[in-house]
């Protein structure tokens, strides 16, 4: 039955993939992934249960574990990611059911296949449990990814995503790079293995070091984010949703991982500073970044990049709290980012261009989605009552508890910043209208509904999860990682 | 948990509930619109003096709920909730009625009414919050809700305001999120308790100072402190009920009642004056008086210099709590319905007066005085009363702090009140000269009056001014209640 | 059983007020402003309260009500004076704003009332607050520059006493609370600081009496006014001040040394600093003002006295009420002569030398009495330079009044329509007040001053006061006299600096940082995709050859 579950999780979007691209109607094209979703939340809802029930899951796909087999973890964390991305998938592809035939610019199927293909490939990534399992799944992700960014072809499309893949590579290669050294060094791939066995020294030091940049490449992490403000704001705007709050966030996941898993114990604690230290940069420079757009999607990604340098916050501190507060903060980032992007695909929808002043228009249509981004920025920026807020909350407990009191002003500014991008955002929609706003004449009469709810869904899913933590911090405690501290 | 104790919560949720079936509406509902905002405002009204009522025979409210392991959202009601939720009541009806008139016509009417319950939702919160944690939600939420009313005429000048505000205000709030946290991590839960629930032994004397700084900076941004004040000058460009609102009870009653409860339930008198804060108190709430009233001086724009004035009026109840001591207390948290409903009469008349004849400017208040005689009838005793001239409120706010002044030894509380008198009158009583006895400018002499909804509401508030200071002896009058307050927290 | 009393304590001094808000009903104006000079002698009623006191805990502080023996006096001053005042402005004032004379003649008759009958600390300074702000709409009435400065400076310097007043209040409330105004002397007695305080109410309620240099707005603002308010104001109003110095100044206890020498040496400064300055006046409204001054410069040396002598205080107070209430009388009648004087010739010639000769205090008028009295309460220890002051002092005045008469005397004659009735019935009470008072005392006295030594020596100042009046007719008849600027010290200040224009903010705009170098960074930056592959290339070739040994 478990295992039934999780294969569905893995196999049941590429399969749909496929069967979709059979199915006779376009209406029935478009339900179909919409069908999925919701049925994918069975196996979700089972695997919830026996990981809460039993604890951490060890499954092997064929009855055979590790080193031999190919391994599946669902922890906590992992389930909590996995949840995520169900309710994600779930919005945006009730979305695309609506903008997909609508939308001119981007090839239905192709979007739609390449859309499965990387649903099936995160479920994969936060699910595995060795070291080569992650290298491909990360392929497979990236190779999705970059092509979900082409698939609005156009000139600026081909080089945001020749720059993305070129990232891509890179981070590829050198997390490749950093598995050998391990592999060599131990003959392991297994984390769970790993995490048991005695090993450490100055190679692992280098493994981790490459395995890091290779995965910050793919997380976008600052210095090396580049690629991810011009690919996330070119993407159609679904993509864009699930490629902010999923698979940057999944390199993060995954980064994670090996820091407080495999690798707990084997890295001096001024690396960990380093790391925090870079997080935090990344903070300013994304937030600093973001304030600096005209463009709404650019000022989305650019949030994402600073967000995610919340992340890295947790190597310095490292306990339990400090863990609730980043993987809180993980899911209602990833709530509200993708509510934002499909907000601002909403905008464009209506109006044809996502340029900030535009959003003076007045136009009563453009309210909702205004108000779904006032949500989403309430929680991007940790104000009450939101999931950010209590992500934050935790981490700035954790930062005083530990002494380490620079780390809480560092998340507090971060939020401070976060809060002035987005209010820059709804400035531009109370001020009057802007003599640019009524430049182009909007292009769309009126917004689907199952193109306004799914965003304002998640958004409303970010404001709820402050309220959900007394239900939630016992579920992501489940199977904390060694590295993490009482 | 019955239906009767949980009251704060129904209280919280009478306007937010009303907020979201205003957004909901949406913008051309207007018959609806006016009956969900008068009826949100009833109910509430009646459930306050159901409140009311309980807590002055005693009776326990309080909900609670686990939002997070070791975090409560957690609403009570003592006597200093209700004096803030009573008023805000009160305020709240009066200006719900003002702004339906003042809005007539005007665009983005849901959105207005919208985030206005929700602003009241959220000083109702501040208000009955029983810890910490839930005051601090709220705050954000009054910051959050506020900014829209702040910027909605939408203008390039209210925009700036709307951001200033929210610089302001939002790192204020962040300033004060660390030294919650911060007392949570050495003092566990954070719920109010009169007398404090920090000890000096909790942590060493320069980490309490730290945080007690940290939280009085992060409060003192909405209560306009000095030097944290510039805000709200400038977001005088809100329309004439926000400000109304903003300066009466929402944004900067609340920064002080959260100085309140810090000095009150956080840390207690006693510790607040071992650890020498009270002195830092009551210092920046002096300096911050005076300043206030010098820079009213300055300002030509009427509403501009209300809003110098509101920055220096304010901080009486930051100094009352300063002095600390009985009868200063009192006076300060007297002053705190004294000053809202004042205040509120001042911006309804400002408001009456660009509406209604343009007037905008002091210099253009020439003979106003007898082309709306009712309107600054009602500015005129708002005005004096704010100068302190008795009967009316304004004096004996005054009077009870000079006493807890020069009760507890200091003397010098009695030279700032009286420098703070002069000023008072020195930028009031011009605008009275001009309204009242200068002939107008350019022959404009027809007398047009507001509307009732426009000056009914102020004639209200004007009423009940003069009343709780003509009438301060009345058993439940703001005087007596805060008495009772004050016993309750010294006993 | 409820008594009647608080419903009299509370409902007689509301009246007024009430009558001011009708005077802008439509429909109930009219009536109203007949009414309205006749309110004050609602207030009689009050009289019934003589001897008791009336609490009531739920006005303001908890406002004490009633009518002692130190206030009676100037309380029927009051009402007699209001009333007769109230009704000639009825008469003469132009009817076109008359409902607004009327609205701040009300106010103001309220604050004075209460200035006499309230008992705690809290409702008299809201009585008397309620009385500086209100009389400013009478100072201000014709609306002329010359009233707005008038009316700036009064306002100014009233703002400032009331600031001395409440700081005052505030330090013997601190140790007291709201005081029973009873026994305010006794509570300033006890206070640990009560000399300093002491000071703050002498000269704190000396504004309002126009103690030199305390008194520039007085000759500014009483001739401003229209006439039947320059006799409340001159009359009555400033008696204010004298019940405040009577109800908080420490008389008959000790320790008030200060406060009683700055009184005594104000008193005298002020009697003929007045008088001088009054004599250069050229209007004849404002010399009635600086005799104001000079007078009040009077009651200023008895209270003086009264704190440096304790064990003489009653008597030496008991005075200064009787010489308040004579004045009142006098300067007030005087006042409403000045309008008399441009519209009843016949009538005015025929009587305003009366109240002049009663100021000046010549035989047989109440201020003959007044001044005997006076001299009678002096401690001997001070008589030695006193009496030769107060002779001085009655020289003085009967100089001014002699000014006076020459400005103010009808030329042409005239007689237009108005009442004057009031007038006549004032210069009466003139006259009878101080017999009846004398009668009421014991009817033996009212011989004495028929006596050839008492004859004497109050008339010889006035004697010579004339004579030498007579001897300078040259100058005071015409404009010749150096003229000094009414309210004097004034002129010496420049003109007050626009605080407000200092202060006017500019708004600033902060420029936009530059942000090429962000630009700059982020290319960069986006190009190290690049540089990172090509790197890595060069990595992969350089570790491939140790592969097979690595993978091992």
């Amino acid at each position: 039955m478990l295992m039934a579950a999780v294969t569905a999780l893995l196999f049941g979007p590429l399969l749909t993939g496929l069967v979709v691209y059979l199915l006779p109607s376009r209406r029935l094209r478009d339900i179909g992934p919409v069908v999925l979703a919701i049925g994918l939340l069975g196996p979700l809802w089972h695997l919830g249960t026996e990981v809460v029930g039993a604890g951490p899951l060890v499954l092997a796909l064929g009855g055979h574990f590790a080193p031999l087999g190919i391994e599946l973890h669902v922890d906590g964390l992992a389930l909590a990611m996995l949840w995520l991305t169900g309710i994600v998938a779930l919005a945006v592809n009730v979305y695309v059911s609506a903008s997909l035939p609508v939308d001119a610019h981007f090839p239905a199927t192709g979007f739609r296949a390449l859309w499965l293909i990387l649903w099936s490939g995160l479920n994969a990534l936060f699910m595995a449990a060795d070291l080569f399992n992650i290298y491909v799944m990360l392929e497979l992700t990236a190779l999705a990814a970059v092509s979900l960014v082409v698939v609005s072809r156009g000139p600026e499309a081909v080089s945001a995503a020749t720059r993305y893949f070129l990232f891509a590579l890179a981070g590829s290669l050198f997390y490749l790079l950093g598995v050998a050294l391990v592999y060599g060094q131990t003959g392991l791939l297994s984390l769970r293995v790993l995490e048991t066995s005695s090993w450490g020294g100055p190679v692992s030091l280098l493994a981790l070091g490459l395995m890091t940049g290779g995965l910050a490449m793919k997380a976008a992490l600052f210095p090396v984010h580049a690629w991810l403000p011009r690919a996330h704001a070119v993407a159609p705007s679904a993509a864009s949703a699930a490629l902010s709050a999923l698979v940057a966030m999944a390199g993060a996941y995954l980064i994670i991982r090996l820091w407080l898993g495999p690798f707990a114990g084997h890295w001096p604690q001024a690396l960990a500073q380093g790391m925090a230290a870079l997080g935090t940069a990344g903070i300013v420079y994304g937030s600093i970044q973001a304030l600096r757009q005209s463009r709404l999607k650019l000022v989305i990604a650019y949030s994402t990049v600073a967000q995610l340098g919340y992340l890295l916050l947790i190597f310095p501190i490292a306990s339990l709290l400090a863990w609730q507060g980043v993987v809180y903060h993980a899911l209602s980032h990833g709530l509200a980012k993708a509510a934002f992007f499909l907000a601002a695909g909403n905008i464009i929808h209506l109006l044809g261009n996502d340029r900030l002043t535009s959003l003076s228009r007045r136009d009563h249509r453009l309210a909702g989605s205004v108000m779904v981004m006032a949500l989403s920025g309430i929680s991007l920026s940790g104000l009450p009552p939101s999931g950010g807020f209590l992500g934050k909350w935790w981490l700035i407990n954790a930062a005083l508890e530990s002494g380490q009191w620079w780390w809480a002003l560092a998340a507090a500014a971060g939020g401070l910043l976060a809060a002035a991008y987005v209010f820059r955002v709804l400035r531009h929609a109370l001020a009057e209208p802007h003599p640019d706003a009524a430049r182009d004449a909007p292009i769309a009469d009126n917004l689907p509904r199952r193109m306004f709810w799914p965003p304002m869904l998640l958004a409303l899913g970010a404001v709820a999860l402050g309220f959900a933590g007394q239900l939630l911090s016992p579920v992501i405690r489940i199977g904390l990682p060694t590295g993490v501290g009482g | 948990m019955s239906l009767y104790a949980a009251m704060p919560l129904w209280v919280v949720l009478s306007s937010m509930l009303a907020s979201v079936i205003i957004f909901a509406l949406g913008e051309d509902r207007r018959r609806m619109r006016t009956f969900i905002n008068l009826a949100a405002a009833v109910i509430k009204l009646i459930l306050v003096g159901i409140m009311l009522a309980g807590v002055a025979r005693g009776d326990q409210f309080g909900v609670r709920f686990a939002l997070a392991p070791g975090l409560e959202f957690a609403l009570h009601a003592d006597s200093l909730t209700m004096l803030l939720i009573t008023l805000s009541a009160i305020l709240w009806l009066v200006t719900t009625i003002y702004a339906i008139g003042y809005l007539e016509d005007s665009p983005n009417r849901a959105r207005f009414f919208g985030f206005f319950s929700l602003c009241v939702a959220a000083t109702m919160g501040v208000a009955s919050a029983a810890n910490l944690f839930t005051f601090f939600i709220f705050y954000e939420l009054l910051t959050l809700s506020t900014w829209p009313l702040v910027v909605h005429r939408g203008t390039p000048k209210a925009m700036r305001a709307g951001s200033k505000y929210l610089a302001y205000t939002l790192s204020g709030g962040t300033v004060l999120l660390i030294g919650i946290i911060g007392l949570h991590v050495i003092a566990g839960p954070l719920d109010f308790v009169h007398g404090g629930f920090v000890t000096a032994d909790m942590a060493p004397r320069s980490v309490l100072v730290a945080l007690f700084v940290l939280m009085l900076a992060g409060t003192g941004v909405k209560a306009a402190f000095f030097p944290l004040h510039s805000w709200l000058p400038a977001a005088m460009v809100a329309p004439a009920p926000v400000s109304a609102l903003l300066h009466a009870v929402a944004v900067v009653k609340v920064g002080i009642f959260g100085v309140a409860r810090l000095v009150f339930d956080v840390y207690g008198l006693e510790l607040t004056a071992a650890l020498g804060m009270d002195h830092l108190l009551a210092g920046i709430a002096a300096f911050t008086i005076l300043y206030g009233s010098v820079r009213a001086l300055g300002a030509v724009n009427i509403k501009q210099r209300l809003a110098w004035s509101t920055v220096s009026q304010v901080s009486y109840i930051g100094l009352g709590i300063g002095i600390g001591g009985p009868l200063a207390i009192v006076g300060g948290l007297a002053h705190l319905v004294h000053q809202g409903l004042m205040k509120i009469t001042l911006f309804f008349c400002a408001g009456n007066l660009s509406e209604i004849h343009e007037v905008k400017n002091v210099d253009q208040m020439d003979g106003i005085g007898w082309r709306m005689p009712w309107t600054m009838g009602a500015f005129t005793f708002a005005a004096l009363g704010m100068i302190g001239v008795p009967p009316i409120a304004g004096f004996i706010t005054k009077w009870y702090l000079g006493l807890g002044g020069a009760t507890t030894g200091a003397w010098w509380v009695i030279g700032v009140l009286v420098a703070s008198t002069l000023l008072n009158a020195a930028y009031f009583l011009p605008m009275l000269r001009r309204a009242w006895f200068v002939a107008p400018a350019g022959g404009h002499t027809d007398r047009r009056e507001a509307p009732p909804s426009l000056l009914v509401p102020a004639l209200v508030t004007v009423l009940l001014a003069v009343g709780s200071g003509f009438l301060a002896g009345m058993p439940m009058s703001p005087l007596q209640w805060v008495m009772l307050i004050s016993e309750r927290f010294l006993q | 059983m409820m008594s009647a009393y608080p419903v009299v304590a509370f409902v007689l001094p509301i009246l007024p007020v009430i009558a001011a808000l009708l005077l802008f009903i439509p429909g109930v104006s009219g009536p109203t402003q007949r009414l309205a000079p006749w309110l004050p002698l609602t207030a009689l009623g009050l009289l019934s309260l003589h001897g008791q006191v009336v609490e009531l805990p739920w006005l303001l502080l908890g406002a004490r009500i009633g009518l002692d023996s130190t206030a009676l006096p100037l309380f029927m001053l009051a009402v007699i004076v209001w009333t007769l005042a109230g009704l000639h402005a009825r008469g003469n004032l132009p009817a076109e704003r008359r409902s607004v004379f009327f609205f701040f003649w009300l106010m103001t008759w309220t604050g004075n009332l209460c200035v006499f009958i309230t008992l705690d600390a809290a409702s008299f300074y809201a009585a008397y607050a309620t009385l500086t702000f209100a009389a400013y709409g009478l100072i201000v009435y014709w609306l002329r520059p010359a009233d707005f400065r008038a009316g700036r400076v009064y306002l100014t310097m009233a703002v400032i006493g009331e600031g001395m007043l409440i700081a005052g209040l505030l330090a013997l409330g601190a140790s007291f609370g709201n005081i029973d105004l009873e026994r305010g002397s006794e509570f300033m007695a006890m206070l640990p600081q009560g000399s300093w305080v002491a000071l703050l109410f002498a000269l704190g309620f000396g504004i309002k009496m126009g103690l030199v240099p305390l008194h520039m707005w007085l000759p500014l603002a009483h001739p401003q006014a229209p006439v039947p308010a320059s006799a409340v104001l001159s009359g009555v109003i400033v008696k204010a001040g004298l019940i405040g110095w009577l109800r908080f100044l420490p008389l008959g206890y000790d320790g008030a040394t200060l406060t009683g020498l700055v009184l005594l040496v104000g008193g005298v400064l002020t009697t003929f600093y007045g008088a001088v300055a009054g004599v250069a006046q050229t209007r004849p409204k404002t010399v009635l003002a600086y005799s104001t001054v000079s007078q009040m410069g009077l009651i200023a040396i008895l209270v003086g006295l009264a704190l440096l002598y304790p064990e003489q205080a009653a008597i030496l107070t008991a005075a200064a009420v009787l010489f308040a209430l004579h004045h009142g009388l006098a300067k007030a009648s005087l006042f409403i002569s000045v309008d008399l004087a441009h519209t009843r010739t016949t009538l005015a010639r025929a009587l305003m030398w009366l109240p002049a000769l009663a100021v000046a205090g010549a035989p047989l008028t109440s201020g003959a009495l007044a001044k005997t009295l006076m001299k009678g309460a002096i401690p001997a220890t001070e008589s030695g330079w006193l009496e030769p002051v107060l002779l001085a002092g009655s020289v003085a005045t009967t100089l001014l009044m002699t000014r006076f008469l020459f400005l103010a005397w009808p030329r042409e004659h005239k007689s237009e329509p108005g009442w004057v009735a009031p007038w006549i019935m004032m210069v009466i009470a003139v006259i009878a007040v101080s017999w009846v008072g004398v009668l009421m005392a014991d009817p033996a006295l009212v011989w004495r001053p028929f006596k050839p030594d008492y004859l004497v020596s109050t008339a010889a100042p006035v004697a010579i006061g004339i004579l030498i009046s007579l001897a300078a007719a040259k100058w005071l008849r015409r404009d010749h006299l150096p003229i000094i600027p009414e309210g004097d010290l004034i002129a010496l200040m420049p003109a007050m600096p626009h605080i407000g224009k200092m202060l006017a903010a500019e708004e600033r705009q902060l420029e936009k940082p530059a942000t090429v170098f962000l630009e700059r960074t982020e290319a960069a930056l986006g190009d190290l995709a690049i540089a990172l592959v090509a790197w890595l290339i060069i990595l992969v070739l350089m570790f491939v050859p140790f592969m097979p040994g690595l993978l091992g």
